[in-house]
């Protein structure tokens, strides 16, 4: 059954507090993410025992101003399109049935504090290996893959015999 | 040659390398004639090299604050086979990289025996960046490769700071960083990857830094022809993501290495802006720094 009291995911999490802002390192699927003040605050209610309108009722008297049931839901859109809610919580606005730029709308671009923000990184060095490991295409210099060898990563890479893949050639 | 006789002549030439069970099955059959171990921030590595190479060579191949092993198991083995027509460089049951003749071997070695300790390690954060100090204002410069940092790195130099790499931040658990000294390697084209040539830092005029220190600036920073240098800062948390890009351990040590950039982003500012000339964004860098 689909609990209606947002519950923050806590195992295989790496979490550092700095100020203003939540860094938090999932170690599944090694993706970092920074929540903004905004997005901290609402995380740090999911405690599964506080509905939407108390989260917004106490982020509202922690940020000394008003704050929407809307602006919640779009801090736990993201949340749990990230995989930091618990899955037995459902909170995607897509379930709401409206658009991320409908609920910007209904909080008010006059909003005097920043929206939640998620922004998040899969950590390069798994996505180093991965994206560096593509078939040869040897240059003109013996042994070295295409140039440049991978635009995301600018990862120089070899030329491996036998495998017919690049690897990274730090 | 059989596993126990080449257990026996490998513990031969490198005593201090206890290989039991761990010589993989693709450097047995081989007919090595030197070879070492070493640590370097706990990271224990052996190196295997048939005629081609000698022993002096391998030690000058070794990360800065290495020493040798005496005794103890090693978790990675490198073995260098060179012929007349080809290198191979294995990593353990690997084989890694194989290149014509061997012109390649030795910056090749160099490059995975340090990418091998900054994966590795669990005693110090390994960041891709460029790294110079005026006074006690230590500037990190991450970056991946192509991104500009050792050109920048080298203006830094000429303008007036310390030298501490061009290669790796090595961050203690405390944050501070401690030089990781190596000549300067400039590219001399964009179109040739391979060709570096190195330069001391004394050819520009620097010095090489000798104190660790925290990091006061972190620029985020990729040379684009014709931008020019607007600099934004970046709150902690966006700055970490930023750096931690670059943190080559970051995979095997996530918690560490976050506890670290956790001190470096809550003290130090962080800069973000596209560059043009690498001249005149030192000394803009400079300026921030006094």
């Amino acid at each position: 059954m689909i609990k209606k009291q947002p519950l923050a995911r806590t195992e295989g999490l790496i979490i550092q507090e700095l100020p203003d802002e939540i860094l938090v390192y999932d170690q599944a699927n090694d993706k970092a993410h920074c929540l903004n003040e905004t997005a901290s605050l609402v995380w740090k209610h999911c405690d599964g025992q506080k509905d939407i309108a108390e989260i917004a009722k106490l982020v509202g008297k922690e940020l000394n101003a008003s704050v929407k049931d809307e602006f919640v839901w779009l801090a736990l859109d993201q949340l749990e399109k990230e995989s930091l809610l618990e899955k037995e919580t459902e909170f995607s606005l897509k379930t709401m049935g409206i658009s991320r730029r409908e609920v910007i709308k209904r909080i008010g671009l006059a909003s005097v504090i920043a929206l939640p923000i998620v922004t998040s990184l899969l950590n390069p060095m798994s996505a180093k290996a991965a994206t560096c490991a593509t078939p040869c295409t040897p240059t003109t210099v013996p042994g070295l893959c295409g140039t440049p060898l991978n635009p995301t990563t600018n990862c120089q890479a070899i030329c491996v015999s036998g495998t017919g893949l690049c690897q990274p050639f730090p | 040659m059989n596993t126990v006789e080449a257990k026996n002549r490998f513990v031969g030439i490198s005593p201090g390398l206890a290989i039991e069970p761990l010589l993989p099955d693709q450097l047995k059959d081989v007919d090595w004639v030197t070879g070492l171990s070493f640590e370097c921030f706990g990271v224990r590595i052996g190196i295997l090299a048939t005629a081609g190479m000698t022993l002096e060579e391998i030690r000058s191949f070794l990360p800065p604050y290495s020493r040798e092993l005496t005794s103890g198991h090693v978790e990675h083995i490198f073995g260098v086979k060179i012929n007349e027509t080809e290198s191979v460089i294995f990593e353990n049951d690997d084989e890694k990289l194989r290149f014509p003749g061997a012109h390649w071997v030795a910056d090749a070695l160099r490059g995975q025996l340090k990418y091998c300790v900054s994966q590795f390690t669990a005693e110090r954060v390994f960041i891709h960046a460029g790294v110079v100090a005026l006074s006690d204002c230590l500037i990190l410069i991450p970056g991946a490769g192509f991104s500009g940092k050792t050109t920048l790195t080298a203006e830094l130099v000429k303008a007036g700071a310390d030298y501490y790499s061009d290669d790796f931040a090595v961050l203690d658990k405390n944050g501070l960083v401690h030089p990781f000294p190596k000549p300067l390697s400039i590219r001399q084209s964009s179109t040739n990857l391979s060709e570096q040539t190195d330069y001391e830092v004394e050819h520009f005029g620097g010095r090489q830094a000798v104190k660790p220190l925290a990091v006061s600036l972190v620029i985020l920073t990729q040379y684009e022809s014709g931008a020019s240098w607007l600099p934004q800062s970046l709150s902690p948390g966006h700055g970490l993501l930023e750096i931690l890009k670059h943190a080559n351990n970051s995979l095997r040590h996530p918690q560490f290495v976050l506890q670290v950039l956790q001190k470096v982003v809550t003290q130090a500012r962080i800069i973000q802006s596209k560059r043009g000339e690498a001249e005149t964004t030192a000394l803009a860098i400079l300026q921030i720094c006094q």
